[in-house]
């Protein structure tokens, strides 16, 4: 039985009540994942645990992707023609489907790379299921790739499959690419996992401008990865204005840990607790997360909810940061 | 006898590949199911802080 993705989507309606979604976001749904012409993005996982799709379906809540970047730009929309956990083609269908390649596309990664035999993703186009590193290397060569996303940390830096202990090879697109493909087409979206806003707003970047976005020495862009968390730290801000910027410590209250709800104002720096935020970069501090509406700011984020930062976006995370309680 | 081959299974968290056959009258006689990736969060937990075992295993399953 063949399910096209717009079948799959009256099927989502039919069961919207059980899961929760309103008609409002069921709409939005569609227009981000099913409408033809946008652009197609091609999504595929390594050693990934699906948290960076999760991540990406929490954008629905947004209406256009141009105004997660505020690009002023024509909207555009995101044509998802290959994503493993969404879509609902299966097997050869899906894998030797020629759409896939048929048009210019963004390749979008996600999880790490290992060593052969770790982790197969299906028959693209050999007789066996193949390699998840000898699909991204064919895909990310081809004519019609104009940008290969790396997709959270794993996919940018090998992240944890790739830390201490790491038996299977795991590694990031900066080691699995050569030098020049990486410097020409390669932008890396690290956090574990990233805010929906800088994986859609770099997509949308690259649809409305036609080309890719500026970017740091780790190849993120600087709009979303250019100040240290500190910078817009309200409880680095607090503590440094009572004069204590490791204030956590001294005048140990329970709010000083972080209520949620009291979110910020008297909640002091969690330096001594391990927070990485200093050598952090991203723009969770402004940005945060779960955003319910459009344009606004999330709801929380983990500073904010007393959890130190763990230097996610960071290349070597975890290990650097390892172990993550101490100060360092 | 047809040998069916469903690899990737899509909809599902992770990677997962089914190849089975069936007898002459489409009836499945074999099935063998893989898991097809592999991570050893089990040995990249070894000789850590216990402590880090929090922040780690959370990412087993995104979803």
């Amino acid at each position: 039985m063949n399910i096209s993705r717009r079948q799959f989507l009256k099927y989502c309606t039919a069961a919207a009540g059980a899961i929760g979604l309103s008609t409002t976001d069921l709409v939005k749904l569609e227009k981000a994942f099913a409408l033809e012409g946008g652009l197609n993005v091609t999504w595929v996982n390594g050693q990934a645990c699906t948290g960076c799709t999760v991540t990406l379906a929490n954008s629905m809540y947004y209406s256009t992707v141009q105004e997660l970047l505020a690009l002023g730009q024509a909207s555009t929309s995101v044509d998802l023609n290959y994503i493993e956990t969404l879509m609902a083609a299966m097997s050869n269908e899906a894998t030797q489907n020629s759409e896939v390649t048929a048009s210019p596309f963004v390749l979008a990664l996600e999880g790490a790379i290992p060593s052969s035999g770790y982790c197969t993703v299906g028959t693209w186009t050999g007789a066996a299921s193949e390699d998840i590193g000898d699909v991204v290397t064919m895909l990310a060569n081809h004519a019609n790739c104009i940008a290969v996303l790396g997709i959270g940390t794993c996919a940018c830096f090998g992240g944890i499959p790739a830390a201490r202990g790491n038996v299977t090879g795991a590694k990031g697109l900066e080691s699995h690419l050569g030098n020049a493909l990486y410097r020409s087409k390669v932008i890396n979206i690290p956090g574990c996992p990233p805010n929906p806003n800088w994986i859609v707003g770099t997509i949308a970047y690259v649809i409305a401008t036609g080309h890719l976005p500026s970017v740091d020495s780790l190849r993120r862009p600087r709009d979303f990865y250019g100040e240290r968390i500190c910078n817009n730290c309200d409880r680095f801000a607090y503590s440094k204005a009572q004069g204590q910027t490791l204030g956590f410590i001294q005048n140990s209250a329970p709010n000083d840990i972080g209520d949620p709800a009291a979110n910020i104002p008297g909640a002091k720096c969690l330096k001594k607790v391990g927070c990485k935020g200093s050598r952090t970069k991203s723009d969770c501090s402004l940005r945060k997360w779960h955003s319910n509406a459009p344009l606004t700011t999330g709801v929380n984020w983990c500073v904010g909810a007393g959890a130190p930062c763990q230097g996610c976006t960071q290349k070597n995370f975890p290990d650097r940061f390892s172990p993550f309680q101490y100060i360092r | 006898m047809a040998n069916v081959i469903l690899d990737p299974i899509t909809r599902i968290e992770g990677h997962l590949g089914i190849e089975l056959e069936t007898d002459g009258s489409n009836v499945v006689t074999s099935v063998q199911a893989q898991g097809q990736m592999f991570r050893g969060f089990e040995l990249i937990l070894k000789n850590r802080n216990p402590r880090d075992a929090v922040i780690l295993t959370q990412r087993i399953c995104g979803v």
